[in-house]
């Protein structure tokens, strides 16, 4: 069911979308994350990462009031040690991109399989 | 001696009258000429203004377009992407609980995914349905106004009548387009904003123009100095619309007299689109 890279990892998931927040807390924390809190947009996310201290962040991108690359690079500036996976629904080259120039260790399209999902979020 | 004074006296009087004469009529050709140059200049710059307008009417079109392309890919991005996400996500989990032999909550999972995949369809529809109602290339826009009424209107408390006096006649499909988009608008904005209970659509027409009345007896409002802001972007899209086709609106309101919006669609422009004939009224 998990693995001591995953069991006890303790993760913030951020998305607008209520189903997929529930499905990914849901299918994260029965493969032995630690799911400590969800948001659903990029402030929420900036507060969470303030107050939670999570060790990894998965971050949508296009969020209501502050998108997901936002957040991560405010993120960024308060906290250099979080790990940020971004969870987006565009297959885009400059997203992409961007991301890495803000130092998110991956990006990953919605629709990806749960396996990359977790090696993803259980890399260090 | 006498005599010949008068000679040349007549004949210089006579040759003076001629060059007047000449004057005058040059005179006479040159304002004739003013006046051409200016009806000229007039033509022309009712022509600059026609081509301006058009030039104008071409761009709100593609503002038009380039919206609704933003409004769809807005409605794909957090509709049917989201939940094929969490069908993606609940079929990965399902796999992994069968193969742990978790099979307790298989036949539960499977079922939330199906009712996810069956939501999905019908989200997907109703945009298939937005884009191009399929009620309007078969039956015309009388039977898309019933069917457009009942969509947006059936689970609120609003009564609503449509009544048209068009029977099955057609019209070119952009005049239909937009009749149906204007009611589309106007009837949204009704159900949202208005807290009428009654709403009717009259759809009419006469030798040259379809008419469009959405009224309805709710709050009203203080129709806006502009409509370019986003809380009247609704009553800009009506406009835009219907300027696309040469057609015009007028709406009736004030806080607490209800809405009336009375669209002009001059059916008679599909020559100038390329589609039907001038006499295109065709009762099928």
């Amino acid at each position: 069911m998990s693995s001591s890279a995953t069991t006890g990892r303790r993760i913030v998931i951020v998305d607008d979308d209520d189903n997929v927040r529930t499905t990914l807390c849901s299918s994260l924390g029965e493969y032995g994350f630690d799911v400590v809190g969800t948001g659903s947009d990029g402030f929420e996310a900036v507060l969470l990462a303030v107050e939670l201290n999570p060790e990894v962040m998965l971050l949508d991108v296009r969020m209501p009031r502050l998108g997901g690359l936002e957040a991560a690079r405010r993120i960024r500036a308060l906290d250099a040690s979080i790990r940020f996976v971004i969870l987006s629904a565009y297959d885009d080259s400059t997203l992409q991109q961007e991301a890495r120039d803000l130092g998110a260790s991956r990006f990953l399209v919605k629709g990806c399989s749960f396996t990359d999902l977790v090696e993803a979020i259980a890399e260090r | 001696m006498l005599g010949a004074f008068l000679f040349f006296f007549r004949r210089s009087r006579q040759a003076m009258r001629a060059k007047q004469g000449a004057l005058a009529a040059s005179e006479v050709a040159h304002e004739a000429l003013v006046e051409r140059q200016q009806e000229l200049s007039q033509a022309l710059g009712r022509l600059e203004e026609s081509r301006q307008e058009r030039e104008r009417l071409l761009e709100r079109t593609v503002e038009i377009a380039e919206h609704e392309r933003i409004n769809l890919a807005g409605d794909l991005h957090d509709g049917p992407i989201q939940q094929l996400t969490v069908v993606a996500l609940m079929l990965d989990q399902l796999t992994g609980r069968i193969g742990r032999g978790e099979l307790d909550q298989t036949q539960a999972a499977i079922a939330q995914i199906r009712e996810n995949v069956s939501g999905q369809m019908t989200s997907l529809r109703g945009m298939m349905v937005e884009l191009r109602p399929p009620m309007l290339d078969e039956r015309g826009i009388s039977a898309g106004l019933h069917d457009l009424a009942e969509s947006v209107l059936s689970d609120t408390r609003l009564t609503w009548d449509v009544r048209s006096t068009i029977g099955n006649a057609r019209f070119a499909p952009e005049i239909e387009t937009v009749a149906y988009r204007v009611a589309r608008e106007a009837l949204v904005n009704t159900r949202k904003h208005a807290e009428a209970t009654d709403v009717e659509v009259i759809l009419e027409h006469d030798r040259d123009t379809l008419h469009l009345v959405i009224a309805d007896n709710g709050k009203g409002f203080t129709r806006p100095e502009t409509t370019r802001t986003g809380e009247h972007s609704g009553l800009l899209g009506i406009e835009e619309r219907l300027a696309s086709i040469g057609g015009t609106c007028a709406l009736h309101t004030a806080p607490g007299t209800g809405t009336r919006w009375e669209a002009s669609l001059p059916w008679k422009l599909q020559p100038a689109h390329g589609r039907l004939d001038g006499h295109s009224l065709v009762a099928v």
